[in-house]
């Protein structure tokens, strides 16, 4: 069974079977990256170009790794998100790189559904590596490969995602995967940072993060995008570590152990603690680990799509 | 254009009047209406359609202007055949062209290039200089000049301005038009917030931003004891409260954009450029209670909203894409559209009397020897809106490229006319 999308833009368009396929294949290239040989030929003379109009390590690196793993042929594109706004429009640039016969697309950029409006322009398969504040599918899809890995399945587990839910398109791209998975999920946070009509996502709401933390199997915590924030939203980053600042002493008051989890990059003592993030508990980077066998798998599984064509 | 035209088994819609809704033959001559009667044999031009319509010529309380300074959008001259295509005879035209139209010499502009055209723009001019917001236009000069009315158009009017406006206007009866909007609690929003919209990582627009300036706004223009018009109200609680303004007896009148009455914010998933619209298309409770304030005669009149919008402007990501769609050609087949839950009459009726008494204009009465200000349209007849029949040099609709029903086939004003077969 292949895919039933041409592109990944998000996870709200592709099924549970989509996901569950994007995993067994998955798992096949988690087995090859821990071989003496990583590299397979799987992409070979597919031509993929990272398009990044907003800042990124560890997502371009992990695309990049990836696709090199799949021995596609790669090149990256940066450019900050206000020239590009001021002077070429992105059909333009994208279509610049194009005509050099690229295959496949992967692109960031700050403007949700930029990633939808390309694909409805552009002949490529186009993959979303986060479209401002709306959708990060493979975050998303990493994130649950690597509940499904830690604890068995994802299916009935509750999973809290603690932080700014307003602006992060990790948790949206989450709770859809989450709840297409069967988890429960629920999002806390100040008031002043959870989208009003959010609970019709089918998601509880919380504002107490103990309360929150004894309830979930999983806590995600988001990283405070102050990038993100063109207002305050809270008074400081002291008053919000005060009341949603995950520390080994909540960690340690809980009646029974929680996985931690966190996308990444982390704004250590503010929205977690050093030693949480270093803690057993913490399954940071396997998230990372898994990242790349999950990219990869979305890039075989596209680029297969794209061949039969 | 023909001197003469014979318009074949019409039906009549002018409500009060004992021939509303008779189907008649009506001769045009000369700019007049010669004769109205059940049937006429003259061997002149005929119009003839399976549902034909006539009634008083449309009038349009909401046409964004692009000339001076947005030409390469529509000049003057396409503004109004787009106007005249779409069915309408009168098109008052909000300030917020480049530069604004703030003094006696832009209403003089837009009166003068365009007197007796087929359709008549009638300006509103600028509330503050620039609609910047800071100071009084000069508002008595442009009233002298033909200004209709005053706005700042999409701008927010401060509480302080609002006040002064409505109090410096009521010796010569300047009519404040509100687009009310709490730039605050909007805070640059690009969509409506609600169940349909967190979906789209877009920045949200609460109801609550419309509804807090209206409710502010009536106690400014009680306090002041003048009358005010809200222009584009898209929430409930705005239909609410002006109902309750009116019942204690306040001078309150509204309109409603077409767009706000056919649509709801649930086509915001689909990061369509050109449904990317100022009123935010808002939920089905509120559409729904929109249609309400139309049928409970809350809402006075039905405005087009038509913004042409250049291609860059619209062809690049929802966020960086500016508001605004054409309308006026697609108008009558998306008023059509509501015909079952309103009624043609009454759709008819917020876009010619409706608006006429917003401004304070007379009535046009369907009679013979009379002038004729008139729009002919089929109902039933289908026609493809494409690049060929747009008339705009913008091409900023979701409804280009498709198979509309319902088509304006002739509009009569000024002594002229012009058939769209």
């Amino acid at each position: 069974m292949p895919l039933s999308t041409k592109h990944l833009l998000g996870i709200k368009d592709i099924t549970p079977g989509d996901i569950d396929l994007i995993f067994k294949t998955a798992d096949n290239f988690k087995q090859i990256l821990n071989r003496p040989i990583k590299k397979v030929p799987s992409l070979r003379d597919v031509t993929i170009t990272n398009v990044f109009f907003e800042n990124s390590t560890r997502t371009k690196i992990s695309f990049e790794l990836a696709e090199k793993r799949l021995s596609a042929d790669v090149v990256n594109f940066s450019s900050s998100s206000s020239s590009v706004k001021k002077g070429e429009t992105l059909i333009d640039t994208v279509n610049n790189i194009l005509a050099m016969k690229v295959d496949m697309v992967v692109m960031r950029h700050p403007a949700p559904g930029a990633c939808q409006f390309l694909s409805e322009h552009i002949p490529a398969a186009i993959i979303n590596a986060g479209d401002g504040t709306h959708e990060h599918p493979t975050q998303a899809l990493l994130d649950a490969y690597s509940i499904r890995e830690k604890l068995g399945d994802v299916k009935g587990k509750k999973i809290v995602i603690v932080g700014d839910i307003l602006h992060s398109r990790v948790a949206l791209s989450n709770i859809f995967c989450l709840i297409k998975l069967g988890a429960k999920v629920r999002v806390c946070g100040p008031p002043t940072l959870i989208p009003k009509y959010i609970h019709h996502l089918g998601v509880e709401v919380s504002y107490n993060l103990r309360e929150s933390l004894e309830w979930c199997d999983i806590a995600n915590m988001l990283r405070i995008q102050l990038e993100r924030q063109d207002d305050r939203y809270f008074p400081s980053l002291r008053e919000y570590s005060l009341q949603y600042g995950l520390t080994m002493e909540i960690l340690n008051s809980l009646k029974k152990e929680i996985v931690v989890m966190h996308p990444g990059p982390i704004n250590r003592g503010v929205e977690i603690s050093s030693e949480v993030a270093d803690s057993e508990q913490a399954i940071i980077l396997n998230q990372v680990e898994n990242g790349v066998a999950v990219r990869m798998a979305v890039l075989y599984l596209l680029a297969g799509k794209k061949l039969e064509e | 254009m023909p001197t003469q035209v014979l318009i074949k088994k019409a039906t009549i819609l002018q409500p009060g009047h004992s021939r509303h809704l008779k189907k008649s033959d009506l001769l045009i001559s000369n700019g007049k209406i010669a004769k109205i009667a059940a049937s006429i044999k003259e061997d002149v031009k005929t119009i003839e359609g399976k549902d034909l319509y006539v009634s008083a010529g449309w009038m349009d309380l909401r046409t964004h202007l692009t000339d001076p300074g947005l030409e390469h959008k529509d000049d003057l001259q396409r503004l109004c055949e787009t106007a005249a295509a779409g069915g309408f005879t009168a098109i008052c035209t909000l300030p917020d062209s480049d530069p604004s139209i703030d003094s006696k010499s832009g209403i003089e502009y837009l009166r003068n290039r365009n007197s007796n055209q087929l359709t008549q723009i009638l300006p509103m001019g600028a509330l503050s200089v620039q609609t910047k917001g800071e100071n009084l236009a000069e508002l008595y000069d442009m009233h002298q000049s033909g200004a209709v009315a005053f706005t700042d158009a999409d701008h927010m009017v401060n509480s302080g301005l609002l006040r002064k406006a409505l109090m410096y206007t009521k010796p010569f009866k300047g009519l404040i038009v509100s687009f009310p909007m709490d730039m605050s609690i909007h805070h640059e929003g690009q969509v409506n917030e609600s169940e349909n919209t967190v979906t789209t990582g877009l920045k949200l627009s609460p109801a609550l931003a419309e509804y807090t300036c209206v409710k502010q706004q009536l106690d400014i223009a009680e306090y002041c004891e003048a009358p005010i018009h809200f222009s584009g109200i898209s929430t409930k609680e705005s239909v609410n409260l002006i109902k309750e303004a009116r019942k204690k007896g306040q001078e309150v009148t509204c309109d409603v954009s077409i767009f706000n009455l056919c649509l709801t914010d649930e086509v915001a998933e689909r990061f369509d450029s050109n449904l990317k619209l100022m009123p935010l298309l808002r939920t089905d409770k509120d559409r729904k209670a929109l249609i309400k304030g139309l049928k409970d005669g809350v809402i006075d009149a039905i405005c087009s909203n038509h913004h042409p919008q250049n291609v860059e402007l619209k062809k690049v990501e929802f966020d960086y894409a500016d508001f605004g769609s054409l309308s006026h050609q697609s108008f009558l087949p998306m008023m059509l559209e509501l015909e079952k839950e309103v009624g043609l009459e009454l759709l008819i009726e917020k876009i010619t009397r409706g608006p006429r008494s917003i401004i304070g204009n007379e009535e046009i009465a369907i009679e013979e020897g009379k002038a004729a200000t008139l729009t002919v349209f089929d109902s039933s007849q289908d026609w493809e809106y494409n690049s060929k029949t747009n008339k705009s040099l913008s091409s900023n609709s979701y409804l280009l490229n498709q198979t509309l029903r319902g088509k304006v086939v002739a509009v009569c004003n000024n002594n002229k006319l012009n058939l769209y077969s």
